[in-house]
């Protein structure tokens, strides 16, 4: 009997404790003293800038190193590249260099900025830009871009810095440029950069860092910034995200003032929260592409992937996979408007295949493709013609633009299937080229080059089962080939816009890959506390709050009053 | 002692079995992602040795024979090395889960015992009362509100009360001006982010207590002893409590463990709808970065964790029943 | 151990077979009288009869539910995100499809998979379960031990570091995932009930005249079985549709067919409650509770065969 007692009054302890958390919990809750996000945030100093667009993983890991790969989104605020590159129409703005010569088409030659310090008071130099790129060559695996397979040597010559080539290589300039530059008094005596941990940032940017919690941290202006003078926002807040569709909730609910988030139906969720204030704006970013593995029958005949081009309906993946936020996606690789200076005149209708069955089904059968008795499409030995598309787990919008693809290519008899692997065995699948059909993420660059030599490049289409990380539709073509070499050699835009135009009518011909609709970069702005912001009338930035944009765009904004 | 030495004989079975389930699930599946993944590693930046070793040794790439690949991965283990995460490098995994770890332990602990206890004594009320309004109206309410998905309830919580109603915060664990700290703004504020998180575990779990406890004690109110003691004219009530829920108790004890079990999987995905910043939330974000060492290792922690519990509440069954403390009932 | 929340009926169940003093008093008669006996028991019971009338609209939504849908599950032309409506009962989706189609669909598949992976996951529980209880020995301890630790892992966190290795996710990868990290639980059941019935008078009777032990499963043990078989049946179907849910939920799942648990997903994904959507959310989450109850409340009256105190007077 004892025993039961003691057991009867340690469950009673603990519903006691139980009833007790019950009290606490709702007695937090009462209105009385309603704490909630929203009301702290309005609470706040006007001067705040409040970003949804860091998630953490889930939560925030206290590294502002920017050759960390899972760093802060806010080290892009602390660091500075030497000249900001508008990627929507490849305009270049000086930033820590002043401006840029070629001697040649093998040397460039950078003056460097004077006057700017870094955050920690230290003068910053035309030494520490050699630094860095010296630094990356020493560590080959920060050197992402891959700027020391063409570069030679980088030099200090004064306040100037002169790069070297192996061989002519002009459009790598869009990569040295947006190379963020680090100090060279710190970083010399670290030996293992991907790994260091970095709490306390020394760059040149605008913006160090204040407070930091796992769940927010805050940026606040760095006073001795080389143009203080144009940043008038002087804090930055980083919140944690949550998973989308709480944050789509967060932005809704205008906690945010500027986020970058795929939100459904933007105008009615966001837009008339706060019809004011509250604006988008979604230019594209990159081209969403359907590849076709060009080393597998039926996908190396040409007909057959214009048929195709024809057959799917763009339109309607802009619309409802995308919600009708992107824009169709020109076969020539560009994003339009902004890249609309190199577009090849001579193609028709910008470049987009128009939807058009009746054509698709009609270029098939010139090709000599039959179909059978039950209306499938047949290969040229008789068989049914079938094929597997490739997406990534969890990737929503893609995965139902792939569906509607599915039933678009039914309509010519063709059965697709949708796989939705995991993005480490799709991105396996791509590299190795273990792959019927698969989408494929390309474009976007300041320099339509970068993109065409990524995508056409025969160099890096490997075949079938050996690694490439570029090229994976493994298109291979001599005449391509010699026009991104002529481009390389180019220093006049005149010169590589002819390049351009040529490489764009093979693309339209010979479709390497179907270009889908232009992956949109999504951002939401509120315009209550600053205005200023980027907009398609006004195209000074990408509207993103990660990458190098926000160091233009913080420059920009101003006090509403 | 037997009985305590065979319940750990078993915990110890139990852990060894997590640990190698998790050392084999990667190398049966076809495909194996690991050298995707190691590639990725690559990308960010060289791993230390030692930490490549402990990747290597749980994602299965095939290095040695497999005795000694699972030597090396046993060892690992023991040492607590069980290598970086992705999503999260450079930190440890470890490091990253024993961040995580008590928001999990804390609030599904807490509210597990309490739908328990609450639920038990709803079950003996239900049952004494059978057949009465409150009995038939609460299994099937109860039998309702545990048949909903964790994560619909979430959902429909942040919809109706933080969206709508903006009575709680739409999601994570705390504000985020405040800095951990143990001081009353802080603990009000994760104590109010809680609530919904807790609402849901309750209302979703507490079905599966009461039913349970209801029928065991069902069953027991037909024993004869208490045909003897309501004969002897002792107050209902005493009958009740005294006899009858006591010993329906036990059986439900041993079940609370294996209970536990459910109550943590519906949790995982609980945190997932409220970015809750425990081990539930890690796990789905661990998913969507393909963070397989993170994954694999928060598995292997949560289920330590109830095999814990389950070890305790075995203990708390032992103390209260002398049969199952001799091996009588299993 | 099933991964969810509603093993709670089965529960009771363990709880019962711990007890198995209790299913002494189980008088074992003639085995076609108990049957239809059972059957009456069974429907005798309020809750039961409930739960049979809603399995029996869900199970007739699942066959008939494509022939009665409004629409052709394909048609992704409508207007996108619409409220509800009378051309669309539960407002279109995202991508322009209607709501209330893709959930007469997904009946079809969602049961699919709840009764598939609970019969595949009865049948290894049963196969298990059998082979202890009948046997004994070492091959009890062996297999007592298998199921015991199985029990006791998490069983949706297993699920989901297997399904996130498994390269490609088919409903057939996914029903495999739940029923082999759920068999356990119907096991340990069933080869308890196994161990009482093989103790009988009339199974020891068969077994000393030389029977093939499989003659005897069959003829004597297992229709005196029934009534703890589709109890756990249910428990299992119960909760391989929550768990298919759960894998859905969190992207393991393969969002590419039509079922409950996908439409959850894409109306989370499609931001539905945000859009004012909550008829896309709540009527496949309310479809799986009222099947999830409908298993359960049938479960009552099946306790009730099994053990005639839980029998409603």
């Amino acid at each position: 009997m004892k025993r039961y007692q003691v057991v009867g009054s340690v469950i009673a302890t603990l519903g006691f404790a139980g009833l007790a958390t019950v009290i606490t919990t709702f007695g937090a809750a009462n209105p009385g003293q309603k704490i909630s996000d929203g009301a702290r945030v309005a609470s706040n100093l006007n001067s705040t800038l409040v970003v949804g667009v860091d998630n953490g993983s889930p939560t925030f890991t206290d590294n502002f190193n920017p050759y960390a790969p899972s760093n802060r989104t806010g080290t892009s605020y602390i660091y500075e590249p030497l000249f900001f590159v508008n990627n929507l129409n490849g305009k270049v703005t000086p930033w820590l260099a002043t401006s840029y010569a070629w001697q040649g088409n093998k040397k460039l030659v950078v003056t460097i900025r004077k006057g700017v310090k870094w955050n920690d008071g230290q003068p910053f130099s035309a030494k520490d830009v050699a630094f860095t790129f010296n630094y990356l060559r020493k560590n080959p695996s920060l050197d992402s871009q891959g700027l020391w397979q063409v570069l030679s040597r980088v030099t200090v010559n004064g306040n100037k810095v002169e790069f070297t080539f192996k061989s002519s290589n002009v459009p790598t300039f869009y990569a040295i440029a947006s190379t963020l530059i680090v100090p060279e008094h710190v970083w010399a005596s670290i030996s293992n950069p991907a790994t260091k941990v970095i709490t306390d940032p020394i760059g040149t940017g605008p913006y160090i860092v204040g407070n930091f919690t796992p769940e927010q941290y805050t940026l606040k202006k760095n006073p001795t910034y080389w143009q203080a003078n144009k940043v008038k926002v002087n804090n930055v807040e980083f919140p944690v995200l949550g998973n989308n569709q709480t944050a789509a909730l967060k932005l809704s609910s205008g906690q945010w003032d500027w986020a970058t988030l795929f939100i459904p139906n933007v105008q009615k969720t966001y837009v008339a929260q706060d019809p004011a204030n509250n604006k988008y704006w979604f230019p594209g970013g990159g081209i969403a592409s359907l590849a076709l593995n060009l080393k597998k029958v039926p996908f190396n005949n040409i007909a057959f992937r214009q048929a195709l081009a024809y057959a799917i309906n763009k339109q309607q993946i802009a619309q409802q996979a995308e919600d009708g936020y992107v824009s169709v996606g020109s076969q020539a690789g560009l994003i339009l408007p902004g890249q609309k200076q190199w577009l090849n005149p001579a193609l028709p209708n910008h470049g987009i295949y128009l939807y058009n069955l009746a054509k698709a089904k009609q270029i098939l059968s010139k090709a000599g493709y039959k179909t059978n008795s039950q209306g499938k499409l047949l290969d040229k030995s008789g068989k049914p013609i079938s094929f597997t598309i490739q997406v990534p787990a969890g990737w929503s919008d893609t995965i139902q633009t792939m569906q509607i693809i599915q039933s678009d290519l039914s309509k010519l008899g063709i059965d697709v299937q949708v796989t939705t692997p995991q993005y480490a065995s799709y991105s396996q699948n791509m590299n190795t080229g273990q792959f019927e059909a698969s989408l494929m993420f390309y474009g976007g660059t300041a320099s339509p080059y970068t993109s065409y030599n990524t995508l056409l490049n025969s160099e890096y289409a490997t075949p079938i089962g050996q690694n490439t990380t570029t090229n994976q539709e493994r298109f291979s073509n001599s005449r391509v080939d010699q026009l991104l070499n002529n481009w390389r050699q180019a220093t006049s835009q005149v010169a590589q816009r002819k390049d351009a135009y040529q490489i764009e009518a093979v693309m339209y011909n010979q479709i390497p890959v179907i270009s889908l609709d232009q992956a949109a970069t999504w951002s939401e702005y509120s315009t209550k506390k600053f205005i200023g912001w980027p907009s398609a009338s006004n195209p000074y930035a990408s509207p993103s709050p990660w990458g190098q944009s926000p160091l233009m765009i913080l420059t920009h904004l101003v006090p509403r009053s | 002692m037997r009985f305590i030495l065979r319940k750990f004989g078993f915990l110890v079975l139990t852990v060894w079995v997590a640990i190698t389930l998790n050392f084999i699930i990667p190398r049966l599946m076809p495909g194996n992602p690991a050298e995707a993944m190691m590639a990725k590693y690559a990308q960010q930046g060289p791993v230390p040795p030692q930490q490549e070793r402990a990747l290597e040794l749980m994602l299965g790439l095939p290095t040695g024979s497999l005795w000694q690949q699972y030597w090396g991965y046993i060892n690992n283990i023991i040492h607590g090395n069980f290598g970086v995460s992705y999503s999260f490098f450079p930190e440890s995994v470890l490091s990253v889960i024993l961040q995580a770890m008590p928001w999990t332990l804390i609030l599904v602990g807490i509210v597990t015992i309490l739908q328990f206890i609450v639920g038990t004594l709803l079950g003996v009320y239900a049952a004494w009362h059978r057949g009465k309004k409150f009995d038939s109206s609460a299994t099937v309410l109860f039998s309702f509100t545990s048949a909903f998905p964790y994560f619909w309830i979430a959902l429909a919580l942040i919809y109706l009360l933080a969206f709508i109603a903006h009575w709680f915060p739409i999601s994570g664990g705390y504000s985020g001006s405040l800095s951990p700290a143990f001081n009353l703004p802080f603990i009000e504020s994760v104590v109010y982010h809680s609530i919904l998180p807790a609402i849901t575990i309750f209302i979703t779990g507490i079905g599966g207590s009461l039913l349970g406890m209801r029928n065991n004690m069902i069953n027991t109110l037909g024993e004869d002893y208490i045909f003897l003691a309501r004969a002897e004219g002792l107050k209902s009530k005493t009958v009740a409590i005294r006899y009858a829920a006591r010993n329906a108790m036990l059986p439900i004890v041993t079940n609370f463990a294996m209970s536990l079990g459910l109550v943590v999987g519906g949790s995982l995905l609980m945190e997932t709808v409220f970015a809750y910043p425990g081990m539930g939330y890690l796990m789905s974000t661990a998913i969507s970065n393909q963070d397989y060492p993170l994954l694999q290792t928060l598995f292997l922690f949560i289920t330590i964790s109830v095999l814990l519990a389950n070890f305790a509440a075995d203990m708390v069954s032992g103390i209260l029943d002398p049969r199952v403390r001799k091996g009588a009932a299993r | 151990m099933m991964a969810n929340q509603i093993q709670k009926p089965v529960s009771s169940k363990r709880a019962q077979a711990n007890t198995l003093s209790l299913l002494n008093q189980i008088v074992l008669s003639g085995k076609a009288m108990r049957r239809q006996s059972a059957v009456r028991t069974v429907w005798a019971n309020h809750k039961a009869r409930i739960g049979i009338v809603i399995l029996g609209i869900f199970i007739l939504v699942a066959i008939i539910g494509p022939s009665i849908s409004p629409y052709s599950l394909t048609n992704t032309g409508f207007t996108v995100s619409q409220p509800p409506s009378l051309a669309h009962w539960l407002g279109t989706t995202q991508s322009g499809q209607d709501v209330f189609t893709q959930l007469l669909y997904g009946a079809r598949i969602s049961m699919l998979v709840g009764f598939i992976a609970g019969a595949i996951t009865i049948a290894i529980a049963l196969i298990v379960g059998f082979l202890a209880g009948y046997f004994s020995g070492w091959i009890d301890d062996v297999l007592s031990l298998l199921m015991n630790v199985m029990l006791v892992l998490p069983g949706l966190p297993l699920m989901i570091v297997i399904a996130s290795y498994i390269p490609s996710h088919g409903i057939w990868e996914i029903i495999l995932v739940m029923s082999l990290t759920g068999w356990a639980f119907g096991g340990r059941t069933l080869r308890a009930q196994m161990l009482t019935l093989s103790r009988q008078d009339y199974v020891v009777a068969a077994r000393f005249a030389g029977e093939n032990p499989i003659t005897i499963i069959f003829r004597e043990i297992l229709p005196n079985m029934l009534s703890y078989i589709i109890a756990n049946f249910f428990g299992a179907v119960t909760g391989a549709i929550l768990a298919e849910a759960g894998l859905e939920f969190l992207g393991l799942g393969n969002p590419s067919i039509t079922s409950w648990g996908t439409m959850i997903y894409w109306a989370q994904n499609g931001d539905a409650l945000l859009n004012g959507q909550w008829a896309w959310v709540l009527a496949p989450g309310l479809c799986i509770a009222l099947l999830a109850t409908s298993l359960t409340l049938i479960n009552f009256g099946i306790d009730a065969i099994a053990n005639p105190r839980l029998q409603e007077d």
